[in-house]
């Protein structure tokens, strides 16, 4: 007979262990902020230290950076490579039992960085490109990159004995050769003529002037006399002859006119403090608008500087100009809702009015539709259309053909927009946050619109070379589809953030060399 | 496996008393592995399985079994801004099946009180499910993997006889079994994402355990 105090282990017997648990990771599986160029979508995986390819058939595979792990990524010039800026941990101690990076001990653990150039998925070059130099502009071909550190952009930590923040790199896209120039203060933008043999470099109270051939200074323009006086670029432009650079200066009503052939500054006293400056190549004219002053300036002629000044009812902080027409707008005041074109040839404006404030603006491929995502200018609604409307976020699209404008109110916040042309008419692709559907809105009509279904809600769209759209998702595992807006098609693929999700830590390239030597 | 030897059991005809064991075993092992930290929060993983035995001595049985536990949690994923948000957790578990092939020992001490020895051959396989679990139909991004590795086992225990039926021919016994589990590494790969398979990891399940069983010998 079984004795009654057996009983509980005869019940135990037959049952599980408790299993539910809720465990935090350390780091992100995946990072949304994708990079697609022709040969597919590459996806940093932060916590596996992994780069992986995404291609559009429903494969993927992970990158071989020779045990280095990816920080950032970004495309070249011609969306035809990646550029990889990767670092990879490095122990000093050369122990053989030293296999982890967990092993190392913190005094001999350090770490070297790289930039590593993929092509088709795999690393065709490698440069020392230390990690804190993060800016990057390329030339018209492509094939070089000039790299230098951006303060106002996300830095990776500074690393090295001593370090030159003043030096910027030439970087040879084909090969990886790297070749570095010491120009003594901190780069802020990067402009090149359309042949690329020069490049202009913009700095505080600097400009140098580089030819691209040799890799040296042809000229440096000082912008101040005396060296205690602060002189900032906030915007630039090369007229459309190439001959000068044009500048606007923070906090100072000047624009500055360099000569690249006859060296010399000019000084023009403007009207107020420029917020942005613009070429337009159709009318060789070059626009101008101001932060705090409701007026638009539209330099017709470069050699003596010839402004026409038009008024507006409200500032414009930027402009964007396409074939003989600009766009004006302001994204920095919450009290401004125009949006502003500007014909370039008969300085006539054309005032559309959206229904709340403007987040940013793009103008369809065609030059038929400007159309703006609009923030909401109140966080309650108060009742009525109006309080509705003003409480959400929004999309207006003006058609700039028959002046027409549309304010559209969105569900939620806007993820992404993208335009596109199809069979002569043009789309804005729509993507909310937490809408499992992209929205493809004609422009003609943009009442109407027709959905697409998505998997899981999005976290961003990108523009792919190919004329198609990658969208990442909210997806824990990695999940990213690619819409191929002229089929109407979304091939989706999931699950690549699991790659190496049990590696164990190990220390890649077991050798005792210094940073940067890799 | 088992298909092959449990007919051997039901037509065999038994030359001695208690010639047949069966038994229900319920246990926990212990995981020394790190990496299984992000599959569950404790340390351990239990199972339950059946074993049956073939006496070939009056002391020894050849032993076959298998055991299958299942161990799982909810995995969140801190977002670029450090919050955790519940859109980037999924699921993730591992069913782990032992199948074992060995030999028992029984040391002649008491009637009621049987120490015992095994030795065994171990097949494991593991079945990794990473599901986010998402309310969206279908939206869900759902992963499964298996790997395979072989190992051993060796324990030792003690059998308590707590009835004897059919005029003492048949005992229901309670054991206590206690051992370390050797198992190679448990290898887990994508081949499904390309030409090439992607691993995933490995891990590591070998550990002590600690079982107790509910059976009988016939």
């Amino acid at each position: 007979m079984i004795r009654p105090a057996l009983l509980p282990l005869l019940f135990s017997a037959c049952g599980f262990w408790p299993v539910s648990q809720t465990i935090t990771l350390d780091d992100e599986l995946w990072d949304t902020n994708v990079v697609s160029i022709d040969d597919g979508t590459y996806v940093i995986l932060p916590r596996a230290g992994q780069l992986v390819r995404v291609g559009t058939d429903d494969t993927w595979h992970p990158v071989d950076l020779n045990g280095a792990r990816p920080i950032s990524i970004r495309a070249d010039g011609s969306y035809q490579r990646v550029m990889v800026h990767s670092q990879w941990p490095i122990c000093d101690d050369p122990a053989p039992n030293i296999v982890l990076v967990e092993d190392c001990a913190e005094d001999d653990l350090y770490w070297g960085t790289e930039m590593a150039i993929i092509d088709s998925g795999k690393q065709v070059a490698v440069s020392s490109v230390p990690a804190h130099m993060n800016g990057m502009a390329f030339t018209p071909d492509g094939d070089t990159a000039v790299v230098y550190m951006d303060r106002t952009a996300e830095s990776h930590a500074v690393t090295g004995p001593i370090v030159d923040l003043t030096e910027i790199m030439f970087l040879d896209l084909n090969t990886g050769e790297t070749e570095s120039l010491s120009i003594g203060f901190p780069p802020r933008k990067i402009l090149f003529t359309k042949d690329g043999q020069t490049s202009v470099i913009l700095s505080q109270s600097h400009v140098l002037v580089i030819d691209m051939d040799t890799r040296e200074v042809q000229t440096e323009y000082p912008l101040a006399l005396d060296a205690d006086i602060e002189v900032e670029p906030s915007g630039a432009a090369l007229s459309p002859d190439e001959r000068y650079v044009l500048l606007t200066i923070q906090d100072r009503s000047d624009l500055y006119k360099l000569d690249l052939e006859v060296v010399s500054i000019d000084m023009e006293a403007l009207d107020g403090v420029a917020s942005d400056i613009a070429n337009d190549d159709a009318t060789e004219a070059t626009v101008l608008v101001y932060e705090d002053r409701s007026q638009v300036d539209i330099i017709v002629e470069h050699d003596f500087i010839e402004r026409e000044s038009l008024p507006l009812d409200e500032p414009a902080s930027e402009v964007i100009t396409r074939d003989g027409m600009a766009i004006l707008f302001n994204n920095e005041r919450s009290d401004s809702r125009d949006i502003i074109k500007l014909d370039l040839d008969s300085f006539e404006t054309t005032e559309y009015v959206v229904d709340n404030p403007i987040r940013d603006l793009q103008i369809s491929p065609d030059g038929h539709f400007a159309v703006a995502t609009l923030k909401p200018s109140i966080d309650t609604d108060y009742g009525g259309l109006g309080g509705y409307q003003r409480s959400n976020w929004g999309l207006a699209v003006a058609d700039l053909h028959t002046d027409d404008v549309v304010s559209l109110v969105l569900e939620s916040k806007p993820v992404g927009v993208e335009l596109v042309e199809q069979d002569d008419n043009s789309f804005a692709l729509v993507l909310l946050e937490d809408l499992e559907e992209v929205l493809q809105v004609n422009l003609a009509t943009p009442g109407q619109y027709a959905g697409l279904n998505l998997p899981s809600p999005p976290a961003s769209i990108r523009a792919n070379p190919s004329g198609g759209f990658t969208i990442a998702h909210k997806s824990a595992l990695g999940q990213i589809s690619h819409l191929d807006p002229a089929e109407g098609s979304l091939d989706t693929t999931g699950g690549f953030a699991v790659v190496d999700f049990f590696k164990e830590d190990r220390l890649p390239r077991r050798t005792t060399s210094k940073p940067n030597e890799g | 496996m088992l298909g092959l030897f449990i007919p051997a059991f039901l037509f065999a005809t038994p030359a001695m008393a208690e010639k047949y064991e069966l038994a229900v075993t319920n246990g926990v092992q212990t995981v020394r592995d790190p990496r299984w930290e992000k599959v569950g929060a404790a340390a351990a993983h239990s199972a339950t399985g059946l074993t049956m035995g073939y006496s070939v001595s009056k002391t020894t049985s050849i032993l076959v079994g298998f055991q299958t536990g299942r161990t799982g949690s909810r995995l969140l994923i801190p977002t670029a801004d450090g919050f955790e948000d519940e859109d980037f957790g999924f699921n993730i578990a591992t069913t782990l099946n032992h199948y074992q092939l060995g030999a028992r020992y029984r040391w002649n001490w008491k009637p009621r009180w049987v120490p015992t020895t095994t030795v065994a051959l171990q097949l494991g396989h593991a079945i990794l499910r990473m599901d986010e679990n998402v309310d969206v139909e279908g939206g869900e991004v759902t992963n499964r993997y298996s790997a395979t590795a072989v190992g051993f086992e060796f324990g030792g225990g003690l059998e308590y006889t707590a009835a004897y039926l059919n005029k003492g021919n048949v005992r229901i016994n309670l054991g206590l079994e206690t051992g370390f589990t050797k198992l190679f590494d448990l290898r887990f790969k994508n081949e499904d994402s390309g030409p090439q398979p992607i691993p995933l990891g490995e891990m590591d399940l070998s550990g002590l355990f600690f079982k107790f069983s509910l059976g009988t010998r016939f």
